[in-house]
């Protein structure tokens, strides 16, 4: 899946490459923009899928399986927080020589891509442990996706619907102001806020696998 | 000895300070918006001496809050030395025009703000001692203002005459002015500009003098006993190609694309003014003779920069290596080993590096300029007038030197936030791509030729002592066009009669097919030049021409138009 996922921020990249200068001149940074937008949004994709259990992982096990694990809820929380963290932390990894190659062709400041890495990684983790919840709590497949799929729409579209400031929640919005202004406040901010809806995801993972355990022993 | 006799209340730029001991701006303050304007500065060195640059920085338009275009040039003074320097600049804010600054190593010495100027469309520039009285009839009948000025303030590049309509020399001081300013004259004169000469009472040095001498139509032969005038009339010797003015005062004749005009008495005679011959001869001269403007390139600009293919192939293999790389590299960190977990990371990492130095190399390689530049040869000059538009090509955040030849002002435009500096070569810093730089010089140009019609057929003869490659030559003769073979010196070329090609019908040529249309339209339109029938088009890429992108030169060839005279 990672090979489609360097597949598609290849292709991005190669169909913006020097022919395009002379077009675009390269006045515009949307190229850059959109280019961070498709990793943004395959990251967060891919980490939540993997860890709902959407998309399958070799060695990665869903929340029913590990509630009958000897790993105590805070461990698996943890560990669930952890994957999803080093999961897009791996992904924004790997694709940075690309999203290095894009931004600096258009003379993009590093600092950017660093930024935007930041951002995507929070994002990511964000919503790859509310995944991994919605995994165990869901148990009907269709069910999951569509949740998970409405859990997405949520962050990139829903989050437009709110007034200014909250508006930046944003993650697409925010990207833009990063490919404009570099490092903000603001992505400090919006960054901090997507850790602690991870570590909320992490604490309903916990509160998920006592009850799971609890109902396991009462039944 | 000359005076200024209407200096105008914005000539002197500011109150003089320690540095700056006193600056003109424009003719006598007034300043055609938009347009070259002559600016004068007088330096004295501080006492550490001076390496550094006298700048123009010119405030961006009213309303347009962009930072200022830079215009300066070098300057190096002994401690204590009193220096002149000259600087080009485009002023487009005629309420707060910008300030001249003194910079040395870096810092600035002095900044002082430019007085309001008195926008002026077009001018007549008058070197007089005494009032010509044609005051009046410029405002009347062309609603253009005169300026007098000083010898030594005519400007030593000719594109600073831009707004000039007349240039009326009645006292020249030859020592007061530098060969320089004497070419300037006589560049501005072949580039389109027109000039008036005539006695300055009995004096007629001036027109025989190194300034004018070779420009005028014909030569004072004496003097004209028993005329009415109470000043001195003179007899004129008219020179081949020259012609009566039509008032009968003088000769005029074409000098490149310019005019001449030589009158055989002196205007300033406060009994002839206001006599209704005085006035129509000053009607005469004031006409406009033909546009001598050249159409705008923008449209012949190619719409991309070609970019050598192994540079996106490179890219391509690179980005395809390193995505096989990530994919075998990660089935080894699945492994869940740490080396093998730290070897993915230091392996992107590398990569990353790599993709940065890729980039830089990548952007190097795409960025630069595109341009169109036109010469025309200027027969009887040996000069060529270089008309050239180019735009940058860079990436959003790039800075750029963009270097050109010395003779060829490069007018920016946005015009905001870029430094043009003048001194041997004209380099122009900027940041960012689409700016546009529209160019233009006299050059010297060695190509000459004639056109004749033989028994045995059509025949061009080439003269090209200098050896430059004329690369896809063309002939064009009254609205058709013949390729001929390549030249790098003198050619005799016989023309097939079945091989003329309609010029709006020709297959696409290289390198820039859209300004050999526009070359043809040009020579078929233009009131000057169509006087010409016949005419050799070719490239050349000559270095005297050439523009640095960086350390790198650009090849951009330059189509060069040649008259064929008809034998």
């Amino acid at each position: 899946m990672q090979t489609i996922y360097l597949g598609i921020c290849s292709t991005f990249l190669l169909l913006s490459l020097p022919p395009e200068i002379g077009r675009f001149e390269l006045r515009e940074a949307n190229l850059l923009l959109a280019f961070l937008v498709v990793q943004l949004v395959a990251v967060t994709y891919l980490t939540s899928a993997f860890a709902s259990s959407e998309l399958a992982l070799e060695g990665e096990k869903g929340l029913p399986d590990l509630a009958l694990s000897a790993f105590s809820p805070h461990a698996v929380a943890v560990g669930k927080l952890a994957s999803s963290g080093v999961y897009a932390s791996y992904l924004v990894v790997v694709g940075m020589p690309i999203v290095t190659l894009a931004a600096a062709l258009r003379g993009t400041a590093l600092g950017t891509v660093a930024a935007a890495g930041v951002l995507i990684i929070a994002v990511a983790t964000a919503a790859g442990t509310w995944g991994a919840w919605l995994g165990g709590r869901l148990t009907s497949d269709f069910t999951r996706s569509f949740v998970h799929w409405a859990m997405l729409a949520g962050v990139f579209v829903g989050t437009t619907l709110l007034p200014p400031p909250w508006s930046l929640a944003n993650p697409l919005r925010l990207l833009d102001l990063i490919v404009r202004d570099g490092w903000t406040v603001s992505l400090a901010v919006v960054a901090a806020g997507y850790a602690t809806a991870a570590a909320a995801g992490g604490m309903l993972i916990r509160s998920y696998i006592a009850s799971a355990r609890l109902d396991a022993v009462e039944s | 000895m000359l005076i200024t006799l209407s200096p105008g209340p914005g000539s002197i730029a500011a109150p003089p300070s320690s540095i700056i001991a006193a600056s003109k701006v424009g003719y006598g303050g007034r300043v055609r918006m938009g347009g070259w304007t002559p600016v004068w500065i007088d330096i004295v060195a501080p006492a550490s001496g001076l390496d550094g640059t006298a700048a123009v920085a010119s405030a961006s338009s009213a309303g347009s809050p962009g930072p200022a275009v830079r215009y300066s040039t070098p300057v190096r003074a002994a401690p204590g030395a009193r220096l002149r320097v000259f600087i080009p600049a485009i002023f487009y804010d005629a309420r707060a025009p910008g300030a001249i600054e003194i910079e040395d190593a870096g810092h600035t010495l002095t900044s002082l703000p430019i007085p309001r100027l008195r926008p002026a469309e077009e001018l007549i520039v008058a070197l007089s001692s005494e009032a010509l009285g044609a005051e009046a009839v410029a405002v009347r009948v062309e609603r253009v203002e005169v300026a007098y000025v000083a010898a030594e303030d005519l400007p030593p590049v000719w594109q600073a005459y831009e707004g000039v309509r007349l240039l009326v020399v009645r006292d020249l001081d030859e020592r007061r002015l530098d060969d320089a300013q004497r070419r300037a004259v006589q560049q501005w004169v072949w580039a389109g500009g027109r000039l008036l000469a005539m006695p300055s009472g009995d004096d007629t040095r001036h027109l025989s003098g190194p300034t004018l001498a070779s420009l005028l139509p014909g030569v004072t032969a004496g003097r004209v006993d028993g005329t009415a005038s109470a000043r001195a009339v003179f007899t004129l010797a008219p020179r081949p190609g020259s012609e009566r003015l039509v008032g009968g005062r003088g000769l005029r004749w074409q000098h490149g694309r310019g005019q001449v005009m030589l009158w055989d008495r002196d205007a300033a005679d406060p009994h002839a003014r206001g006599q209704l011959e005085a006035v129509r001869a000053w009607e005469e001269v004031m006409t406009p003779g033909p546009p001598t403007a050249l159409p705008d390139l923008e449209p012949t600009l190619a719409p991309l920069r070609p970019v050598p293919t192994r540079t996106q192939v490179l890219v391509a293999v690179l980005v395809l290596a390193y995505v096989l790389a990530v994919r075998r590299l990660s089935r080894l960190a699945a492994s869940a080993r740490p080396a093998a977990i730290v070897l993915v990371i230091v392996s992107a990492g590398l990569a990353t590096l790599i993709a940065a130095r890729v980039a830089v190399a990548a952007r190097h390689e795409a960025s630069g300029i595109v341009a169109s530049i036109v010469v025309i040869n200027l027969p009887g000059t040996g000069s060529g007038l270089v008309h050239m538009l180019a735009r940058t090509v860079t990436a959003q955040a790039s800075e750029f030197t963009l270097q050109a030849p010395g003779g060829l002002l490069l007018r920016p435009a946005p015009a905001s936030g870029v430094v043009v500096e003048h001194g041997r070569q004209t380099r122009v810093l900027g940041i960012g791509g689409g700016l546009r730089l529209a160019g233009s010089g006299v050059m010297p140009v060695s190509i000459t030729g004639s056109f004749a019609r033989l028994p045995a057929g059509e025949v061009a003869v080439v003269a090209n002592p200098s050896g430059v490659r004329v690369e896809k030559p063309w002939i064009l003769l009254a609205g058709r066009a013949q390729a001929i073979p390549e030249m790098s010196g003198d050619a005799r070329v016989p023309l097939d009669a079945q091989r003329w090609q309609a010029r709006d019908r020709l297959q696409r040529t290289e390198p820039n097919h859209q300004l050999l249309l526009w070359a043809f339209s040009l020579l078929e339109s233009d009131a000057i030049l169509k006087t010409t029938p016949t005419w050799l088009v070719g490239w050349v890429r000559d270095p005297a021409l050439g523009l640095r992108w960086g350390n790198r030169a650009e090849s951009t060839p330059a189509l060069v138009l040649v008259p064929l005279a008809a034998r």
